[in-house]
């Protein structure tokens, strides 16, 4: 895996984190979790056209593209393998997402609406013990997923500042160090 | 001597070479301080930007076709800041009134340069 995407998944402890378990109940439920994609993506994009904010991040035109991309991103993850390659992609999504200018809220917002989604029709279509795992997995999987888009597009930004500014990682933590007192201070009063 | 022991000295070397100069700074490119006479409460402010105005100087240098950069420097009404790349690791930063003799802070800071490489390599 590479070295970003290591760091990041790194940081989440090891019982949060998205485990074979909750890759063996996302498969093996596939056919079923497939069949709620339809109202997934168009659940998803109302959601986000009915926003002005999220809305504007797209071109006139853009959204049965933008589906087809979630659809896509569905259909990858139910199909497995959760392989290196496959969270090196969320990472790269990050990235992505900066040169689109949809920020981290966006994401962690509708992060939000995809897991009640998926939990409320695993509670509503499966044996209680098995929709417990569902939902277990799903949260798990919003966890990573979540962690590396959203950890990414602020480590890229960093990048970006040194390749552009000269300020790398650290030197950006040490300015930020000189003035987090004060902020905190402000922040207070 | 340690090599804390020989930053403290030689910047206590620059400062009485050079009366005019109100302060010295060496800094890891990180922008942490490593040894100063800057007031302290000053110290870890004046380190940060210090190594972020090599880097930038550095970027600009890059995207403008300058050459290495020999000095970065920030000159205001009431004084100027000298900053010089120690190596890769480290920067030297040195503050003087604005109306000082440039030229000898700048020929003394030259070899203090080489020092802190040395010291620091
Ligand atoms: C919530 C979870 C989200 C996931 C899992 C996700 C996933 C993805 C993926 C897989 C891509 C394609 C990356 C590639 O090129 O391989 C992408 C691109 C994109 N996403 Fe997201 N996204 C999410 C949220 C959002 C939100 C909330 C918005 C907008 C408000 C958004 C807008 C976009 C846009 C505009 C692109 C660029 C498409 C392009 O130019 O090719 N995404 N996203």
């Amino acid at each position: 895996m590479n070295e970003i995407t290591t760091k990041i998944l790194d940081q989440i402890p090891s019982n949060v984190k998205f485990s074979e378990e909750d890759a063996d109940v996302l498969i093996r439920n596939k056919d079923k979790l497939l069949e709620w994609e339809d109202g997934l993506i168009q659940g998803f994009y109302d959601s986000v056209f009915n926003h002005d904010t999220t809305r504007a991040v797209f071109t006139e035109g853009e959204r049965p593209a933008r589906e087809q991309t979630l659809r896509d991103w569905y259909q990858r993850t139910l199909n497995g393998p959760f392989d290196d390659s496959y969270w090196e992609w969320q990472t790269y999504v990050g990235l992505v997402h900066i040169k689109r200018k949809v920020n981290n809220a966006m994401v962690t917002g509708m992060w939000g609406w995809i897991a009640t989604y998926l939990s409320s029709k695993a509670l509503e279509e499966f044996p209680q013990d098995e929709a417990l795992k569902l939902v277990k997995a799903v949260h798990a999987l919003q966890a990573n997923v979540t962690a590396l888009i959203v950890e990414s597009y602020l480590k890229n930004m960093f990048v970006a500042i040194d390749k552009a500014a000269g300020l790398n990682e650290a030197l950006l933590g040490r300015l930020v160090a000189t003035e987090i007192d004060d902020m905190l201070a402000n922040a207070k009063s | 001597m340690t090599k804390q022991e020989q930053l403290d000295q030689l910047i206590k070397d620059l400062r009485m070479n050079v009366p005019d100069i109100t302060g010295v700074m060496v800094a890891s490119s990180d922008g942490l301080s490593i040894a100063s006479d800057f007031p302290e409460e000053e110290g870890a402010r004046i380190a940060a930007v210090g190594a972020a105005a090599s880097g930038l100087g550095n970027r600009i240098a890059q995207n403008a076709s300058l050459g290495e950069v020999s000095e970065t420097m920030v000159k205001g009404n009431d004084g100027l800041l000298l900053i010089y790349m120690t190596g890769e690791e480290g920067v030297l930063a040195i503050r003087a009134p604005a109306k000082g003799n440039l030229g000898l802070v700048r020929l003394e800071a030259s070899g203090a340069c080489e020092s802190v490489k040395k010291i620091l390599g």
